[in-house]
């Protein structure tokens, strides 16, 4: 299960470096130095990311032509929205160092350091 | 009767004097020892409240029957002591308290055990997909907002730092703020939270709870800037909540802003004294008070019932 997880992360990062639609033929070959991979692997991945709704395909000739739904950074943003937003799953969920601090608060605390900043700490 | 009474006056006064006590500036000193405190006078209400309906529903209930066969008195002095002059109803209306409270926490705990489970399994899913890892131990994505957080759970949890949050601290700063967020994950203070959090959804309506898991949020942080930063380090670790806390660009627009990080900012500054062995030890025995106290106040009608009966059996054995 695992190894299926860092096989689907190997080959979003295929997909995101190429920005461009491409087939699993072609996936399997950029990912074939790292790791010995059967093209029927290849295809299992690319369709369970599709049926996960991470990747478009669209049909060309005979193969699939797989595209990102969502750009690296578009999917980083929507995780982050979790871990940014104040709802009672996130709090739950995890914890944060600091969440943020308005200009007002921003300013107190900036003069609390250089306040004591000539004291040995 | 009057040990339900007193029950619920003793939760409605430790709530209050409790509360007051434990927001004197003094839990910043051990932040650790507030929150058990906080934890210990939370649970000591609920089950002063709880013990409370359950001696009302007393006549009522199969207990009666091993409470009066555990102190060796009739079934019948125990109930008469726990009866009141009011008939059936606050027996049922005591053991419609127990019930309903007992069945709100539970799918409450549960509800949250769901969701946050759920969203840490996404969170793990995404971070697969879009983290990488750091020699150092850690995770790192790529985002242009400062951030660093912890994901509970599943063995160790991971920590994870945004490449913005990894260009903004300097080297020590990043050490102090993993070690921070690792203290969270070793200590599980998400359980800690998770319990809290659950009292406070419960009783979305009792202030003290809502209190109490705000309280023990702050205190959480603090606990894990102790334990991540040396009397010399904790400037770092002030500088790099700053550097976090401020480094957010506008167009984020995050929902909260974060009062208490004011707080820990200034005692993380501020000259450092090390935590008393004193305040643990009063903190230790407030818990012992809270806890056998309500107990105690249960127990009262069922011990004199008891005694009374062994006085009872006694005459009669001198009168024959």
């Amino acid at each position: 299960m695992r190894q299926l997880g860092q096989l689907e992360a190997a080959v979003m990062q295929h997909l995101w470096s190429t920005g461009r639609p491409v087939s699993v033929r072609e996936t399997l070959e950029a990912l074939t130095p790292a790791r010995a991979l059967a093209y029927t692997t290849v295809m299992t991945v690319m369709d369970n990311l599709h049926s996960k709704g991470l990747v478009a395909r669209e049909k060309q000739g005979k193969a699939y032509l797989y595209t990102p739904v969502s750009s690296r950074d578009e999917h980083t943003a929507e995780m982050l929205q979790d871990v940014l937003s104040d709802s009672e799953d996130r709090t739950a969920a995890l914890m944060h160092l600091v969440v943020k601090l308005d200009a007002g608060e921003a300013a107190t605390l900036l003069a609390a350091l250089s306040e004591r900043a000539d004291e040995p700490a | 009767m009057i040990a339900a009474l007193l029950l619920v006056a003793f939760a409605a006064a430790v709530s209050i004097l409790g509360a007051q006590l434990l927001s004197r500036p003094w839990v910043m000193r051990s932040p650790r020892v507030a929150v058990l405190s906080w934890q210990a006078l939370s649970t000591s209400v609920v089950t002063s409240i709880l013990l409370a309906a359950t001696a009302l529903a007393l006549p009522f209930l199969p207990l009666r029957f091993s409470l009066a066969s555990l102190l060796g008195a009739h079934t019948l002095t125990i109930v008469e002591h726990y009866e009141t002059p009011l008939g059936s109803w606050p027996g049922i209306i005591g053991l419609s308290v127990v019930g309903g409270l007992t069945t709100m926490l539970v799918a409450t705990t549960v509800r949250s055990f769901v969701r946050t489970r759920r969203v840490r399994r996404l969170q793990r899913n995404a971070l697969e997909l879009v983290g990488r890892r750091h020699p150092g131990g850690f995770t790192v994505i790529e985002h242009d907002v400062p951030i660093a957080y912890c994901l509970p759970g599943t063995g160790t949890g991971t920590v994870v730092l945004s490449s913005a949050a990894m260009a903004l601290l300097d080297d020590r700063e990043r050490e102090l703020v993993l070690g921070h967020e690792r203290r969270h994950l070793r200590a599980r203070h998400d359980l800690a939270l998770a319990y809290s959090g659950a009292l406070a959804r419960t009783f979305p309506h009792v202030p003290l709870f809502a209190t109490a898991h705000a309280q023990v949020a702050v205190l959480l942080e603090m606990a894990a800037d102790d334990a991540a930063a040396t009397p010399a380090d904790r400037r770092a670790l002030a500088s790099a909540i700053v550097a976090l806390g401020t480094g957010v660009r506008p167009e984020t627009a995050l929902a909260a802003s974060d009062t208490a990080a004011l707080v820990r900012v200034r005692r993380l500054t501020s000259t450092t004294r090390s935590p008393e062995w004193g305040l643990g030890l009063a903190a230790a025995a407030g818990a012992a008070v809270l806890f056998s106290l309500p107990l105690g106040l249960a127990m009262a009608p069922a011990l004199e019932a008891a005694a009374r009966d062994c006085c009872t059996m006694i005459d009669l054995s001198v009168g024959s």
